[in-house]
């Protein structure tokens, strides 16, 4: 007797756990839509003292809000709906007035003039949800390079927000294209990734040709035509000083840096048999790394500097292959129909980015480094030359218009992001071809 | 021949007489006929010769049917739940300028901020301004339009080739565990909002692996009271994993999606919740 109801008492004291148990467990709910939407991001102008500093304070927002927004990952909000003002921001953000507007991420920040002459720019950027600062940070330096400094700060705002380095602190060298088709000047030119200080580098009246980045420097290789003979020469954009690389026998082509900027990778032909060779720059020796009767052009290393692409028509017509630096292990990677030229491989190292060429239409396209997953971003009657922003995560190239009967095809530069939305035409003053994305550039620690 | 009347009179006779009453009236020998046919047909009834009554055994056997048992409650359209009445209002509409919501108090106070220096601006080589260069012209580059793909959420990457139609086995949304008895249209009606609100990490690197739980806990009228990430170490350590689990928490805490279109008096069942954000079906991989 004592012993049931001793059971029944127990029975009583378990009962409700057992029953209270499944809905303590969490519920478990899997979300596998979403959607591609910009993230919504409030710049405030920059405060400043007196009228000076609040100006390029302004201009200091402009330039992160232009950046932000031609990455097609954020939209700037209109400044016009703002509700707690800029002043007020420096010493605590109302949170509450921010998400009514519908801002997930808030960046305001002030510019001063230094008594040693210097500008100073602070900023920080909020979690609006989380009401979290994500980062803040000041920057130096003299006041005619403020762009920069907006540069560096709308590159902190994205890693900090995409988790991938920027890119905006960057610059691209094109091909810049001016003359009728019959007397053609075609120039170096170099400008900031968003069109900004744009410069001749060279004077036309040589022939220049595709300009390639050193992955590490602020160099730039280039083929030029000087007394019809073309060379291989090498440009360091900060000095000005030029080098050729060397008098190759017969032509040379696609000349391109390592990852480690130490060598200088490209095809040379012979009677008519282009093969792919490596040169060190610093001992000039070189290798030959194919011995094939096919033509093998536009090699591009890996970012680890272990495997090449190149395009080459050995199979019939030209198609990507991947093979060690030493030149074994070869691998086809590319399949489809029609030619695949240009293969350029991705900073980042997870793609190839190429031009295929199918019927009458050219394509950009990208795929993973074994060749699966081949997505073709853009269509045209010419779109050629792709080259990765230093973040692998945009792709500049240009794009020909067919030309009319009085021979006026524009041709321009354009970028395209790798899901391939956000296609954009970058603003030149006049034809532009073949361009060249350089890597971030340098910035100080103190 | 019979006249119509006469036969209109036998009919109607014959309608009063039971079966055995008609038999006795038949001749002898048309009962005798009768009796060998009725036997026979019994006997052909039992060979299984006669098509309509023979049972037929050689028909393929299906296979059993998989029968899944899930709950649904009453009202299966997903508008409806949240346009049921609500027991009050959950929170209070913001007015334009209304004071903003308490917002979580500490952690805003600005703190110091590194200090970084840029290094002197270098002489670009051959700075030769050419006249016909003005940076001032130079506008903001402009956006050209593509055409935009069929469906958006078919995938977040964009191709300009067709994609060969492929069936993809549909990942499991639900769970049909007895002992969650929260119904399917509350689960898909929390699914379509965070949905929403979820910004996709597109164009990441590897961003099929990018797969980020997070634990919340909600308040009885259905609002976020917190959320967290499962995996913090790896947040830590992955700038991509933290990117891409911050966007999820956003998707949690956005105003937008939120309060959760849940039955508030079935509070004990939803109140701890997990949602697991996975990319993979959107990047198409």
């Amino acid at each position: 007797m004592i012993k049931k109801f001793a059971f029944a008492l127990l029975a009583l004291f378990f009962l409700p756990l057992t029953l209270a148990t499944p809905a303590h467990a969490s519920l478990k709910i899997d979300i596998t839509r979403g959607h591609a939407q910009p993230l919504p991001i409030a710049i405030v102008d920059f405060l400043g003292k007196n009228r000076t500093e609040r100006s390029s304070g302004q201009q200091v927002a402009e330039v992160i809000s232009n950046n932000l927004s031609n990455s097609g990952l954020f939209a700037p909000i209109d400044q016009e709906s703002f509700i707690q003002t800029a002043d007020s921001l420096l010493v605590q953000p109302r949170f509450g007035d921010w998400r009514i507007i519908n801002t997930q991420a808030l960046v305001y920040g002030k510019v001063e003039m230094q008594e040693d002459g210097r500008l100073r720019v602070e900023f920080r950027l909020w979690d609006v949800f989380a009401e979290q600062q994500l980062v803040g940070q000041a920057f130096y330096t003299e006041p005619d390079n403020w762009r920069r400094i907006a540069h560096v700060i709308s590159d902190k705002i994205y890693e900090r927000l995409t988790g991938e380095d920027g890119y905006f602190d960057s610059r691209l060298v094109y091909i810049a294209e001016s003359g009728n088709a019959r007397r053609r000047v075609k120039r170096l030119a170099i400008m900031d990734q968003d069109g900004a200080n744009h410069r001749y580098l060279t004077d036309g009246n040589t022939l220049v040709l595709t300009p390639r980045f050193s992955p590490t420097a602020q160099k730039i290789t280039y083929m030029a035509y000087y007394s019809n003979r073309p060379r291989v020469y090498i440009l360091d954009i900060d000095t000005g000083r030029e080098e050729v690389l060397g008098d190759f026998p017969g032509m040379t082509f696609a000349p391109r840096f390592s990852p480690d900027g130490k060598s200088v990778i490209m095809s040379l032909s012979h009677d008519g048999n282009a093969d792919i060779y490596l040169m060190n720059l610093e001992t000039r020796r070189i290798r030959q790394l194919t011995t094939n009767s096919a033509i093998d052009t536009s090699p591009s290393m890996s970012p680890d500097g272990k495997r090449i692409v190149f395009s080459s028509d050995r199979g019939g017509s030209p198609q990507l292959y991947t093979m060690d630096v030493d030149g074994s292990n070869l691998r086809r990677v590319s399949f489809g129909n029609g030619r695949y030229n240009t293969p350029v491989w991705s900073p980042r190292g997870d793609m190839i980015a190429f031009t295929r060429q199918l019927g009458g239409t050219f394509y950009i396209g990208v795929m993973r480094t074994d060749g699966s997953g081949e997505r073709l971003l853009t269509e045209s009657y010419l779109d050629e030359g792709p080259t990765w922003s230093p973040n692998g995560r945009v792709i500049s190239f240009f794009r020909q218009e067919r030309m009319s009967r009085y021979g006026d095809g524009k041709t321009r530069l354009f970028t395209v992001d790798l899901t391939g939305y956000n296609l954009r035409e970058m603003q030149t003053p006049n034809d532009a071809s073949d361009p060249a994305w350089s890597p971030l550039l340098p910035i100080e620690q103190r | 021949m019979h006249s119509l009347q006469e036969i209109r009179a036998a009919i109607s006779e014959y309608r009063e007489l039971s079966l055995y009453e008609m038999v006795d009236r038949l001749p002898m020998r048309a009962g005798i006929t009768l009796s060998a046919f009725f036997h026979l047909f019994a006997l052909l009834l039992v060979a299984g010769a006669v098509p309509g009554f023979s049972p037929s055994y050689d028909f393929d056997i299906a296979p059993p049917i998989p029968v899944q048992v899930v709950n649904i409650s009453d009202v299966a359209n997903l508008p409806n739940m949240r346009q049921r009445p609500k027991p009050a209002p959950r929170k209070p509409a913001p007015a334009k300028y209304a004071p903003p919501p308490p917002s979580r108090p500490s952690r805003v106070a600005p703190e110091p901020v590194p200090e970084v220096s840029l290094p002197e601006p270098r002489q670009v080589a051959k700075p030769q301004p050419e006249p016909a260069v003005k940076q001032e012209t130079l506008e903001p580059p402009k956006q050209v339009e593509l055409p935009k793909a069929p469906d958006n959420f078919a995938s977040v990457l964009k191709t300009v080739e067709e994609l060969e139609s492929q069936s993809k086995p549909q990942p499991e949304n639900f769970t049909s565990d007895p002992d969650r008895p929260l119904s399917i249209t509350v689960i898909q009606a929390i699914q379509a909002q965070i949905e929403r609100c979820w910004a996709i990490p597109a164009g990441a690197r590897n961003a099929e692996d990018l797969v980020v739980e997070i634990s919340m806990v909600l308040n009885p009228d259905g609002s976020v009271r917190s959320a967290r990430i499962v995996n913090t170490s790896r947040a830590e350590r992955d700038p991509f994993f933290r990117t891409a689990a911050e966007s999820a928490l956003r998707a949690v805490y956005n105003p937008n999606c939120n309060p959760l279109p849940v039955p508030l008096e079935d509070y004990e069942k939803w109140r701890n919740i997990t949602l697991r954000f996975n990319p993979k079906e959107m990047l198409g991989l």
